[in-house]
């Protein structure tokens, strides 16, 4: 996947964690863990505001591509 | 009426029918005593017919069961998973299986009496169960569809 889930490091400087973000949030642990070990297959845009709110960043902080690299 | 209830009737379907294949058995083998009494020239056909036969039987039976754990599946309310694919695919090379004692029966039939009226119901089931096959794979790949959906659907937060 070209797409990196930057959630920890967000989490780590608002020192917040799992279950608090999850509670801010409004999905469940297992929703959160699945997006946070890149699990998860999509994203919310409603997802994607309610996490930007409770970390206070930019979607861009939370996700970033990377270019896959063959060989 | 809830998709249970209809689950269990189907079930119950499903169990009736196979008890009639396994008393289909029993027939057909009484029916091919009675059938070289009555023409003692062809009793050289009885064991071969008779193994075509119920071989044909124990396939629809496993056909059934398996269609049994796959409405027992749908029961349970966890139907889309890779499991059911698998049991539809299952369901498909069995029926497909069921058409070579059929195609040997029809051989040996026509072997022995050429011409027989009964090798057209033979021919009839051979198209039939090639239909049936092709039904359960149709069926097996929308599952496998449904199934990556569900997974994508799951997967989304």
């Amino acid at each position: 996947m070209t797409i990196i889930i930057n959630l920890d490091v967000e989490m780590a400087k608002q020192k917040m964690s799992l279950t608090e973000l999850s509670e801010q949030v409004g999905i469940t642990m297992s929703n959160l863990s699945n997006l946070k070990t890149g699990k998860a297959k999509a994203i919310r845009f409603s997802t994607l505001e309610a996490i930007c709110n409770a970390l206070k960043c930019q979607p861009g902080d939370i996700l970033e591509f990377r270019e896959d690299r063959m060989g | 009426m809830n998709i249970e209830l209809k689950t269990v009737i189907v079930q119950i379907g499903v169990v009736i029918m196979a008890l009639c294949t396994v008393g289909g058995m029993l027939v057909l083998h009484a029916i091919s005593y009675d059938f070289v009494r009555e023409y003692p020239e062809l009793a050289h056909m009885r064991v071969p017919v008779l193994s075509f036969g119920i071989l044909f039987l124990i396939f629809v039976l496993m056909i059934l069961v398996i269609a049994f754990l796959f409405l027992q599946r749908i029961r349970g309310g966890n139907v889309f998973e890779t499991k059911s694919v698998k049991n539809l695919q299952a369901m498909g090379w069995i029926t497909l299986a069921t058409i070579l004692p059929l195609i040997a029966l029809y051989l040996y039939t026509e072997r022995n009496v050429a011409g027989s009226i009964t090798n057209l119901y033979v021919i009839v089931a051979v198209l039939m169960m090639a239909v049936m096959a092709v039904f359960f794979f149709l069926i097996a790949s929308l599952f496998e569809q449904a199934v990556r959906y569900k997974e994508e659907n799951d997967l989304t937060v």
